[in-house]
């Protein structure tokens, strides 16, 4: 039984590492913006098959592709807060926070998003064969035998080069502190002459960016097909509440303590049960530190 | 002024692409949502020439977005194939040559949406007959508001039991029932311990065969999980491991751990193609390899998609309770010429959800063909008397499946419908149960070789045609 529950562990917080990684781009939009993007699942998407493009058409590894479409998923990412976010946000002037217009303008971009993608390429799985995703660490001592693939390990380290590069931007660089105080107050910042809604699509575009790195890491393991970013999109939201909203190393804790429950859980309870484990600890946190385990009040 | 010229432009923009795939939230744009999915294209398949022809109204409810959503296209695509070769032969001929037209809808894998599309078709499109919805999940309910709209409702794909077995007297179902399915497996085990005695006696030596179900928790693997569970009970073999999962998982080790905990001799799996790709993974990288293999119930391990995702190593030696005759291509002529018109429309060969929808889609012009008119009572009755022979096949095309007669019961369900147990071996699909769909010079590999450093190495691609010995 033990030998099950290391072994259970080990995966988790392998799975739980991919979870936060997704995650980190959703907590960064929000801790600027206010802005609960539910199109990032559909961004997620929208980047795995970016990357099977360029595996397929010019035999390019999606770690080396991450380099290419990470630009074009930061300039999309501006793009969408310049042309979407922002109208709106102009319109509230700041009455409200989070209004209900810019849910549904997100949902509705990423119902959009999936459902381009679903008559272009239609429901089917792909896969990118590259060497990461067929060879396997295995670890062999007598009868305990982990094994998984390279890639899942490559994920979960991806979780914290990710979070960190995050961090470094956001507190060491001069946009850091345009970013920071814009997040804080935005009124505030504007008096002090930072362009406020420059700075958001900046945010934007970094948590969209964050969300192409992750889903380079994804498309090594997993299927590519328009409907992978509900699933993950789903996911992230519960883990960026768990972690605290806007908080880096929150989304982080929040993967990680989703992928250790589901997987440890299993064992001792039944598969959906365990998926149901989750959200119970997720409703919990709501009840107990609405603001998230690491989370500062929802700002960076 | 400008900003919100653009927002409208936008909003536009994002509301005419998710008309156009049928999934725009009824929140959103509620109208867009009466739209069939396929509406465009059916149209244009079942154009009537003048005004004088009678139209025919088929409705179709297909998973084609969502989890199941690569099977739903696959029966999509047979279906509307097969409405296309009755039109293109002169229509419903006792109706003077009636045109079919399809009407087809999106249940997004979803009971909810499914039975509101049922209800749709019943009260909007006033279509004469409808077919679905894939899912067990989906049809239990959607058959239910057909059955309400008396309209006749020809089941394909849901499996579950009770579908056809609640008395309802315009609900039918072609394809097998969750009983059927079970049966065949067992049987299909059977035959492998007969084809190992060595086997055999290792299994009664260590007690007795086990078995793990693991399964995704909706009415369809619940369903095969439960009826499974009460055969093997009968035969005194040992459950080891049950173990419902919740459709759409990212990553399936912590079940393979559980397994190889378990250590089955027979795995049992029902999964939809996204998480049957995932587990199959799961299973080969953690060397799972049960002495009676691992068996799936069809579902995703019948899809197309399902090979492009996984590597022939991982589905080496496996076992698929396909529900078809995979010998039809080979064993008919005019299957052949159909399986080569889909390919050369559709890319791909015809699967066992393709067969599918389109014997289901032969089956209701076959109905009103007999009624010779689109009133439904008519058609009904004519459903109820419906007795077509396979070998009567050669002009008509109906059983592509390969079932060898379609006869409903008193409970509308077809007791003639079967599937094939095949076993991946070298890539290839072998059948061997039952003898009708054998492949002749093969036998099942029992037990299942440790030889995960070598496996699939030298496999052919998935869809290679056995080489009859």
């Amino acid at each position: 039984m033990l030998d099950s529950v290391l072994l259970a562990l080990i995966y988790g917080i392998l799975q739980g590492g991919a979870y936060g990684a997704i995650a980190l781009g959703l907590s960064v939009i929000f801790g600027v913006t206010r802005v609960t993007n539910f199109a990032h699942g559909a961004m997620l998407m929208l980047s795995t098959f970016l990357y099977y493009e360029l595996f397929t058409r010019f035999g390019i590894d999606p770690y080396i592709g991450i380099l290419l479409v990470t630009p074009v998923l930061y300039l999309l990412g501006m793009a969408t807060q310049k042309f979407l976010i922002t109208p709106l946000l102009k319109k509230e002037r700041g009455t409200t926070q989070d209004p209900a217009s810019l849910l549904l303008i997100t949902l509705g971009l990423g119902y959009a998003i999936s459902n381009l993608f679903m008559m272009i390429y239609g429901s089917d799985y792909k896969t990118i064969p590259t060497a990461a995703s067929r060879s396997y660490l295995t670890v062999e001592i007598g009868d305990f035998l982990f094994t998984t693939q390279w890639s899942r390990v490559i994920a979960f380290l991806a979780a914290f080069i990710i979070g960190f590069a995050l961090w470094f931007i956001i507190n060491k660089t001069e946009l850091g502190k345009k970013i920071r105080a814009v997040s804080q107050n935005r009124d505030a910042a504007a008096i002090c002459g930072v362009d406020v809604y420059k700075t958001y699509a900046v945010a934007f575009g970094l948590g969209i960016a964050a969300v192409a790195v992750a889903g380079a890491c994804l498309s090594e393991y997993y299927f590519v097909q328009p409907q992978v970013g509900t699933l993950f999109g789903t996911k992230s939201f519960l883990i960026v509440v768990l972690g605290g909203l806007g908080s880096i190393p929150g989304a982080i804790l929040g993967g990680l303590i989703f992928g250790i429950v589901e997987s440890v859980g299993a064992q001792f309870i039944t598969s959906s049960a365990s998926s149901m484990l989750t959200f119970i600890l997720f409703m919990i946190m709501l009840f107990i530190r609405p603001s998230g385990l690491l989370g500062k009040g929802g700002k960076v | 002024m400008q900003t919100r010229k653009h927002l409208r432009l936008l909003t536009l923009v994002i509301v005419v692409l998710m008309a156009a795939t049928g999934c725009v939230p009824q929140t959103v744009a509620p109208a867009a949502t009466e739209a069939p999915t396929q509406a465009a294209a059916a149209t244009e398949t079942t154009t009537t020439d003048s005004a004088d022809v009678p139209v025919v109204k088929i409705g179709f409810v297909w998973p084609l977005t969502g989890n199941s959503a690569t099977i739903g296209q696959q029966h999509s695509d047979g279906a509307l194939m097969a409405i296309e070769e009755i039109n293109a032969n002169g229509g419903i001929k006792s109706m003077g040559g009636a045109k079919i037209e399809a009407v087809v809808y999106d249940s997004e894998t979803s009971p909810d949406v499914g039975s509101s599309r049922v209800e749709t078709l019943c009260t909007k499109d006033n279509v004469d007959i409808i077919v679905g919805c894939y899912n067990s999940a989906v049809t239990f309910p959607a058959s239910e508001v057909a059955q309400r709209y008396s309209t006749p409702f020809i089941s394909m794909g849901g499996v579950k039991n009770e579908i056809t077995e609640r008395g309802y007297e315009w609900v039918f179902r072609v394809n097998n029932k969750a009983s059927y399915d079970v049966a065949e497996m067992l049987k299909g085990v059977d035959l492998c311990l007969q084809a190992s005695p060595d086997t055999a006696a290792a299994v009664e030596a260590d007690g007795g065969l086990t078995y793990a179900l693991v399964y995704e928790s909706t009415d369809w693997g619940s369903d095969n999980a439960r009826i499974w569970k009460e055969e093997a009970d009968k035969r005194g073999w040992t459950c080891v491991l049950d173990e419902p999962v919740t459709s759409g998982q990212s990553d399936m080790s912590a079940q393979a751990i559980k397994i190889k905990k378990a250590n089955p001799d027979v795995i049992n799996f029902s999964f939809y193609t996204n998480d049957a790709i995932v587990f199959t993974k799961a299973l080969f990288a953690n060397k799972i390899n049960p002495r009676l293999g691992v068996w799936s119930v069809g579902g995703g391990s019948q899809d197309a998609a399902f090979y492009k995702a996984c590597s022939p190593a991982e589905y080496e030696y496996s076992f698929v309770q396909e529900d078809w005759n995979v010998s039809m291509p080979y064993l008919y002529d005019w299957a052949a010429k159909i399986s080569e018109d889909c390919y050369a429309k559709n890319g791909y060969y015809i699967t066992s959800f393709f067969a599918q929808g389109w014997t289901a889609a032969k089956v209701a012009i076959a109905a009103i063909e007999a009624a010779g008119t689109n009133d439904k009572e008519a058609i009904r009755q004519a459903l109820v008397n419906l007795d077509v022979k396979l070998e009567d096949c050669a002009d008509s095309h109906i059983i592509l499946t390969g079932y060898p007669e379609i006869k409903f019961d008193q409970d509308g369900q077809n007791t003639f419908s079967s599937g094939t147990i095949i076993q991946y071996q070298n890539g290839v699909q072998i059948g061997f149960s039952p003898l009708s769909a054998a492949t002749p010079g093969y036998s099942p590999i029992i037990p299942i070789p440790d030889d995960f450093a070598t496996r699939g190495s030298t496999s052919k691609p998935w869809g290679t045609a056995p080489e009859v010995k």
